[in-house]
């Protein structure tokens, strides 16, 4: 019945990433520097400190290249889940005040999380070309799909989580323990091989941590996984996207009056 | 659905389940698990329907919590009704606020877009109509900067801006009047008017009647959730009214009830203890019609003794703006102390307050207004109900009426008068001026007036009110062909009124009067009297009937008096009237006995156009030599303009003449 108010739904979500994104970077080159120079200083702490462990150490190659594409992958992770989380919430006024589909509202902040993704991948190429670096074609492109994975899971979760975050206003700050816990319990500092064999079975069954151990593996060594390790992680992630939909589909109707 | 409806509501309800613990965190929610969950069911709408027909102003009113706005809610989409089905046909307009997704950080521009890709605009219909919107909320200058750096009132012309152009057949408001300055508002007002034009439905939420009066065609009226009336809007406010009327009523019925007495706690001198308000039945209200009576009672307590106890009422609005004030001092209202519970009452007749909410203030004080004897009480608030429309801070008694004539057209007098004959001139105009509320033009026509006289004449101006006099000299050379019978009382001066025509040329209309007589009406209306194609108007001699027959006129002709006489001058001078009078007055000079008077019956009386007979009343002829007839009583017992005829004038030493103190009466007025 009310389909019929938006024609144009792309523009809608497109307009609200875009939104996000000025307003997150001031609408300045300036301010894209400035929002880059948290992660960037993050990366330079940890590579300062644990290159002489693990590049020394115990012989990583690449220590530094490994490290950096990690941290960007898991910051996608952990930005995009945190604003999916909130969408709803930011823009209690487009819930309350006016009749927009609510799905757009939380696709526009996986897009603007995109977004912000793509922008760090420049920062990526650049350390590649600074350290000489050439990765395979297989590698990229294995890289671009896990990348396009984080996504879908990012879409998930935030589906999942914009409504349950409107009934369970602490479910922000539990995520951020979460999150806290996941960034030490994937290998983004360390290589999984330090982990004892049965530790990084485990360790593997959290998609992050498998997207990010075999990135690296493939990007640094050429290394891929094997062909039912990807099939099980492929049909994992489109079953959570099924719940989480599902859960939407049951949440939403009643979403206005809880807000 | 049928074509020409535009909405429609079948049987929506709509429950709100209120938890007494609210529970909206994980961890509250693992804590509740082991408790049992209350909550309060809350119908916020009940079995609701109604149909709204295309191209129609359907107006939603109730006062808060009447589930208004969860209505309009359901209708836009945001909230899903439990039960029931909303239908809609056309494409809504789904705002209920402006400038929704606005934010402060971005510029001007980019809201627009935002705001207008919210409301369901393409990028393309934006761009195509940007520079409309902007000139529409004529912030040109501001549209690249901030929106943190606008002021609200900018913020908002620019949300209304985009509003308006996203172009959609079914509008959805909710009191979008209650924001902005009148300036705005009008704005918004006239857009109504265009929406109304163009035929586009709209649905207004509202609790301000004035809105559903002016722009609704029909409406529904919610109560708690339950339709009260669905209908053509007049019924609709007429409801509505009533409705207010009688809850206002119950509630105050109620706090009344609760209320103590604590004057013996009060410090001060004096203690008011209750300010009350009923109507012209004496029943306690606080809810009033604009226009009716009303009433209030104070309650007060004088402890110590004082020589002067002022009594203060004032009237503020909602707004805090002081109506109007008085004290018993003001209005010399004695109050006697007697140190013991009294209750005093002001009644403030036909209120004209506009509806809205008000509130009274009393405090007593002593000697001065710096004598504070008592706290500032304020009374709970007053309702006023308008049931009439109208604008501004008052709503004036008031009737409209096609009226004749300006009310400040001038009525022209004419006095042709000799030097001895001012004194009792001016006591004319003075009675003239008395009895009437209309502006004069006196005209003072003679041959031998001095300055003395005249300035005599000009104290009617100060001392009894403004009036226009113009002293016009004749010079009596050209009224050498006049004839006056030798030994007789008439001067040639009586001949002037035949000739006013031309003494007068601007004037088109004008009253003769005598200078011996006095005005008892209000001479407007004789002014306002028609001449049917009449020269003049006069009124016919009851005491000198016998003239007709001396001039060789028929018994049954009337003879005309001469000393009040309404002139169309216009027409005298069309016919060329005048000249007949010369004629005449040239061929039969010996008969004229009483010169002009006898000039004006010969050659007027049997013409048609000639004379028009005014009601006696306007001439009423006194005189104490012969005795009144039955006929004529009736007029003397109620004269409009009285006339003082025969050599007996009241100011003559011993004169007996009936309604003589009237003259002294307004002599007095010029000492």
């Amino acid at each position: 019945m009310f389909k019929t108010q938006h024609e144009n739904y792309r523009e809608l979500i497109w307009m609200l990433a875009k939104t996000d994104f000025k307003l997150r970077y001031q609408g300045s080159v300036l301010g894209y520097i400035w929002a880059l120079l948290s992660p960037l200083l993050l990366f330079t702490v940890l590579n300062f400190v644990f290159s002489s462990i693990f590049a020394r150490g115990a012989g990583i190659e690449n220590y530094a290249l490994q490290l950096l594409v990690s941290l960007v992958m898991f910051f996608f992770f952990q930005e995009g889940t945190s604003a999916g989380m909130k969408a709803l919430r930011a823009k209690s006024q487009l819930v309350t005040k006016i009749y927009v589909p609510r799905w757009t509202m939380i696709l526009a902040s996986t897009v603007n999380s995109a977004m912000i993704f793509l922008m760090n991948l420049v920062v990526i190429v650049l350390f590649f070309g600074l350290y000489k670096f050439i990765p395979s074609i297989e590698s990229v492109l294995l890289f671009l799909f896990f990348s396009m994975m984080i996504y879908v899971i990012i879409v998930a979760f935030s589906f999942l989580a914009a409504p349950l975050f409107i009934y369970f206003r602490d479910l922000s700050m539990i995520w951020d323990v979460v999150l806290r816990v996941m960034f030490y319990a994937t290998p983004i500092i360390y290589p999984l091989q330090m982990l004892p064999e049965n530790l990084q079975r485990i360790a593997l069954i959290n998609p992050i941590a498998f997207i990010i151990h075999f990135t690296k593996e493939s990007l640094i060594n050429n290394h891929f996984a094997e062909f039912w390790q990807y099939t099980i992680f492929i049909s994992s992630v489109f079953i959570f996207l099924g719940i989480s939909l599902l859960v939407y589909k049951r949440l939403i109707p009643n979403i206005a009056e809880k807000i | 659905m049928n074509k020409n409806i535009a909405i429609s509501v079948k049987n929506v309800s709509k429950n709100f389940r209120i938890p007494h613990q609210k529970v909206d965190s994980l961890r509250s929610t693992f804590v509740g698990a082991f408790h049992k969950k209350t909550y309060e069911e809350f119908r916020a709408l009940d079995n609701v329907s109604f149909e709204v027909k295309k191209g129609e102003f359907f107006g939603v009113i109730g006062r808060n919590g009447s589930g208004k706005s969860t209505l309009l809610k359901i209708l836009a989409g945001i909230y899903k009704p439990d039960t029931g089905t909303v239908k809609i046909n056309g494409r809504i307009s789904p705002f209920l606020e402006l400038g929704i997704g606005f934010n402060p950080e971005l510029s001007g521009r980019d809201n627009v877009y935002l705001n207008a890709t919210v409301l369901g605009l393409t990028k393309k219909q934006i761009d195509e109509k940007f520079d409309e919107i902007v000139a529409f909320s004529e912030l040109e200058r501001f549209i690249d900067q901030k929106l943190k750096n606008y002021s609200s009132g900018m913020q908002v012309r620019l949300a209304f801006a985009v509003s308006i152009h996203a172009n959609r057949e079914i509008l959805l408001m909710d009191e979008v009047l209650a924001v902005g300055d009148s300036n705005f508002q009008s704005k918004c007002l006239q857009e109504f008017r265009r929406y109304k034009k163009e035929e586009k439905t709209v649905v207004i939420v509202t609790h301000n009647i004035g809105v559903v009066q002016e722009y609704c065609d029909r409406g529904v009226m919610l109560r708690n959730g339950l339709v009260k009336f669905v209908g053509d809007a007049d019924e609709l406010s007429n409801q509505y009214i009533k409705q207010n009327i009688y809850d206002v009523g119950a509630r105050s019925e109620k706090e009344h009830c609760e209320r103590k007495n604590d004057s013996l706690n009060d410090p001060m001198v004096a203690h008011v203890s209750a300010i009350e308000f009923y109507d012209s039945e004496n029943r306690r209200r606080e809810s009033f019609g604009s226009g009716e009576d009303l009433k209030i009672k104070i309650a007060f307590r004088i402890k110590q003794k004082k020589k002067r106890i002022n009594i203060g009422v004032s009237i503020f609005s909602s707004e805090r703006v002081y109506l109007f004030g008085t004290n018993t001092i003001f209005d010399h209202f004695k109050i006697i102390n007697n140190e013991q519970d009294e209750i005093v009452e002001i009644n403030l007749r036909k209120i004209p307050l506009t509806q809205g909410v008000y509130y009274a203030r009393v405090v007593i004080v002593g000697e001065d207004f710096t004598d504070i004897l008592s706290t500032v009480r304020q009374s709970r608030n007053i309702y006023i109900q308008q049931r009439n429309r109208c604008e501004g801070l008052l709503n004036m008694d008031r009737e409209w009426k096609i009226s004749e004539e300006m009310e400040n057209e001038e009525v022209s007098i004419c006095f042709t008068i000799d030097k001895n004959y001012a004194e009792h001139c001016a006591v004319t105009m003075t009675s003239v001026l008395h009895n009437s509320k209309s502006n004069f033009h006196f005209f003072i026509v003679s041959n031998n007036l001095d300055q003395k006289e005249k300035e005599y004449l000009r104290i009617v101006q100060k001392k009894v009110r403004d009036c226009k006099i113009t002293f016009i000299e004749v010079d009596i050379k050209n009224f050498e062909d006049c004839h006056v019978p030798e030994g007789s009382r008439f001067i040639i001066a009586n001949y002037f009124r035949l000739r006013l025509a031309s003494i007068l040329p601007h004037l088109e209309k004008i009253i003769y009067m005598d200078a011996d007589m006095i005005a008892n009406a209000d001479l407007k209306e004789l002014w306002n009297e028609k001449f049917d194609g009449n020269y003049m108007m006069a009124c016919r001699s009851m005491v000198y009937e016998r003239n007709s027959k001396r001039l060789g006129l028929s018994k049954k002709t009337p003879y005309i008096n001469s000393g009040l006489i309404v002139m169309d001058l216009k027409s005298i001078r069309r016919d060329g009237v005048e000249k007949l009078f010369t004629e005449y007055q040239a061929y039969n000079p010996d008969n004229l006995v009483n010169v002009e008077q006898d000039v004006l019956n010969l050659v007027l009386v049997n013409r048609t156009p000639g004379i028009k007979q005014l009601s006696q009343q306007w001439n009423v002829e006194l005189r104490t030599d012969i005795e009144i007839f039955d006929d004529y009583k009736k007029f003397v017992e109620n004269p409009y303009i009285l006339h003082f005829i025969t050599d007996d004038k009241p100011w003559k030493k011993g004169s007996r003449q009936r309604y003589g103190e009237k003259y002294w009466e307004y002599k007095k007025f010029l000492q």
